[in-house]
């Protein structure tokens, strides 16, 4: 009681402190892989990798994956962007990412469809709320379910609308408006008005902040104020989340998150190449249902492009909402883990390691999980490459290790528990005009036989209209 | 003739407890090199480790040892690496044990080494020295069990296993700057059939090489579920022409120690091995090929 009590005010004291000096930090790398809160214990999650096509460009994926070794199932993809249109759609069988999204301009505004969601100030009502523990904003979170259509004009004041399921069963309509930095919002379901929101931000260069306040039929509230400050290459940021527990959004309602939170985040360049990641939160879902997580992360840079990178965390409580998973938050959960990451290069080979480890007790003793990695990469001129991946891996009952996976399209958040190895080998190279990726994967965890997964991808991109 | 097979089987019992209990943390293999790796690569380093070789001049290896103090257990191979432009290849055979325990080993292994990096696959495919028939005689397997396919539970189970079996692996090594010696292998990534002698975890390791003295220190994963990692350091005195080690392990503590000599083409080296309960190992190369 005592322990979790000090640990929460030192994290909220932590958080409060880094809040004072307003920031925000879109994530460092290095810090352990792991998926969102509202994501299965269990299973594998996939996560759509950022959209690297530019204007004019259009892309065409075909991929078969075979997650048990002899089955396969194939993938197609197709993603465009030209400079008034842009549209992704994604197929296959027990694809997690399977759907597809238009934008563009029209009439004077800007327009979506399918999945892709607007976004509402904070995201209290419209959009994914931010997570307090989270180093990224929604690094490592898929797009929200459900469909939308949704059109908003103007500049410097807009009028907005959309209708769509938003991630629940039911259709919702909405209506924004704003005008020089403040805006509103409402919410309509078939039983009148669901929530209401108004917000406001003013933002510069990186630095700046802003709130949104909002409000469901019974008057339920939450509200949430950030501020960050981008100096150089320092960003600082923090944001404050106050309301009542039962509060839910027009969206996703597991991605809720907690009524209570502070977070703040550093990324801080120190002297010789060396930067500095803090990370401080502390959230509260229900009376006697705390969490908080404390991160401190050092990378430095050395010569030939390598890199080291070493961390500490500290972690109490939950981040599932009772409420929401359906069952009572474990009691009195501590973590400390710790971490350590070499990369580095040396004409066509690359190494990288990294040993990753986790503790139930003080000083990361009574290990729970941990984790070492170490990949070697082969680059050809021609521009094949193949990529060695192996990890040891050890969880206790209950625990979950997650070993983040680079395909085509997607970053993959593979779940592994027991105590096994996992090893993974790329090739990639040209083939018919495109590139063609294929990975096989080996996991054993004993007594069980070793599970194979292999997928190929091929892609090819193209572009739309010729340079003039 | 039943003392004989009784004896037989007591020898094969100690061995192989022997490889179990203490050799899996001793790294000897078939191919394994007297010198570490952070001093020399090699013919036998890519064939053992695979981590192929800067130079791409051929050279012909032949080494051999005597694990624990064991004449049972002796071994010699023999190998040949050759390379063309960035392409590395090697190929070896050896043999290991008295007739009764023991197994041949061929190995090959190709990659590709540019200055200051390297990288190779091994495989390597493994076979008992004694026949099918002779082992299913002892164990009671039935005479007609498919060929490579016996039974080795030779406390007079039933289990059926095979005398065959191969690994795969990779290993990789980066040297920045040249001073600074970086490497990752796995020499058994991926294995198929009999288990092999010795059960072999991912190593990283990191060298710092000078002029005259060099040091090193790397970890090695356990192999199995339940193992613990283990590490070494060491550091050498000298240069190409003659030079000294010594090197110290944990899990558990004990030491090595070696001497290394070349002239002209012409190299040796020799190292032992203490182990806190068991004899002492002896590992010994004759080479043939251009200084690195």
């Amino acid at each position: 009681m005592n322990r979790g009590h000090s640990a929460r005010a030192a994290a909220a004291a932590l958080g409060l402190a880094l809040a004072l000096i307003g920031s925000r930090v879109q994530g460092v790398r290095g810090d352990p892989a792991e998926p969102p809160a509202d994501a299965p214990e269990d299973a594998d999650y996939d996560v759509e990798r950022p959209d690297s096509i530019g204007d004019g460009d259009i892309e065409v994926g075909l991929g078969v994956v075979a997650n048990d070794g002899r089955h396969s199932t194939q993938r197609r993809r197709a993603l465009f962007r030209s400079d008034s249109l842009g549209g992704a759609v994604r197929d296959g069988a027990g694809d997690d990412l399977a759907g597809s999204s238009l934008e563009g301009a029209a009439a004077g505004g800007r327009f979506g469809l399918g999945r892709s969601m607007p976004v509402w100030g904070r995201g209290l009502v419209l959009g994914d709320p931010r997570e307090p523990w989270g180093w990224r904003e929604r690094g490592t979170q898929r797009r929200s379910a459900g469909d939308v259509l949704w059109y908003r004009a103007g500049r410097g004041s807009h009028v907005g609308a959309w209708a769509g399921t938003a991630g629940r069963k039911q259709p919702a309509l909405g209506l924004d408006a704003g005008a020089r930095g403040a805006n509103g919002g409402v919410v309509f379901d078939r039983r009148g008005i669901s929530n209401a929101s108004v917000w406001a931000s003013r933002e510069s260069g990186g630095s700046g902040g802003g709130a949104e306040f909002a409000s469901d039929r019974r008057g339920r509230w939450r509200a949430e104020t950030f501020a960050q400050r981008r100096d150089g290459s320092a960003r600082l940021g923090g944001w404050v989340r106050a309301g009542h527990e039962a509060y839910r959004g027009a969206g996703d309602p597991r991605r809720a998150g907690p009524p209570l939170a502070v977070s703040a985040r550093a990324d801080v360049p120190l002297a010789h190449g060396t930067r500095l990641g803090l990370l401080g939160a502390w959230w509260r879902f229900a009376p006697g249902v705390p969490g908080a997580r404390a991160t401190l992360e050092v990378q430095q840079a050395l010569p030939h492009h390598a890199g080291v990178v070493a961390g500490f965390e500290q972690q109490h409580g939950t981040r599932r909402d009772p409420a929401v998973v359906g069952r009572p938050a474990p009691e009195a959960r501590f973590r400390q883990g710790a971490w350590a990451e070499w990369h580095g290069g040396a004409g066509p080979v690359s190494l990288a390691w990294r040993h990753e480890f986790w503790g139930e007790r003080r000083w990361v003793r009574g290990e729970v999980r941990a984790v070492s990695t170490a990949r070697i990469g082969v680059e050809s001129p021609a521009g094949v490459g193949v990529r060695i991946t192996y990890a040891a891996f050890r969880a206790v009952s209950g625990e979950h290790v997650y070993l983040p996976e680079l395909e085509a399209d997607r970053l993959v958040l593979r779940a592994l528990a027991g105590d096994g190895e996992r090893a993974r080998v790329e090739l990639r190279g040209p083939f018919a005009g495109g590139m063609v990726e294929a990975a096989l994967n080996r996991t054993f965890v004993p007594p069980r036989a070793p599970r194979m997964q292999w997928t190929v991808e091929w892609t090819r991109r193209s572009r739309l209209r010729r340079e003039p | 003739m039943k003392v004989a097979k009784h004896r037989a089987r007591v020898g094969v019992v100690v061995a192989l407890a022997i490889l179990t209990l203490g050799a899996t943390r001793s790294r000897a293999q078939e191919f394994a090199p007297a010198a570490p790796e952070p001093l020399v690569m090699g013919a036998a380093s890519m064939l053992d480790q695979a981590l192929a070789p800067e130079r791409r001049a051929p050279e012909l290896v032949i080494l051999g040892g005597r694990p624990f103090g064991l004449a049972a257990l002796d071994a010699a191979a023999v190998a040949a690496g050759l390379g063309w432009r960035s392409l590395r290849g090697a190929a070896g055979l050896a043999r290991s044990g008295d007739p009764a325990i023991g197994w041949s080993t061929v190995a090959f292994a190709i990659g590709g080494a540019t200055p200051g990096a390297g990288y190779a696959l091994r495989v390597a495919a493994r076979r008992d020295r004694r026949s099918d028939a002779a082992i299913a005689a002892e164990s009671g397997a039935p005479p007609d069990a498919p060929p490579g396919t016996i039974a080795t539970d030779l406390g007079g189970g039933t289990s059926a296993g095979v005398n065959a079996g191969g690994e795969l692996g990779a290993g990789a090594w980066i040297a920045p700057g040249r001073v600074v010696l970086l490497w990752v292998a796995h020499p058994q990534l991926v294995t198929r059939g009999a288990a092999p002698p010795l059960a072999r975890g991912l190593e990283c390791g990191v060298a710092w090489r000078g002029s005259r003295v060099r040091a090193w220190l790397a970890r090695e994963l356990a192999a199995a579920p339940g193992g613990s990692d283990t590490h070494r350091a060491g550091i050498a005195f000298g240069g190409v022409d003659a030079s000294a080690w010594v090197e110290a392990r944990d899990a558990p503590l004990r030491a090595g120690l070696g001497v290394a000599a070349r002239a002209g083409p012409f190299a040796v080296g020799v190292r032992v091995d203490a182990h806190p309960v068991l004899p002492q190992s002896v590992r010994f190369e004759c080479a043939l090929g251009s200084a690195p």
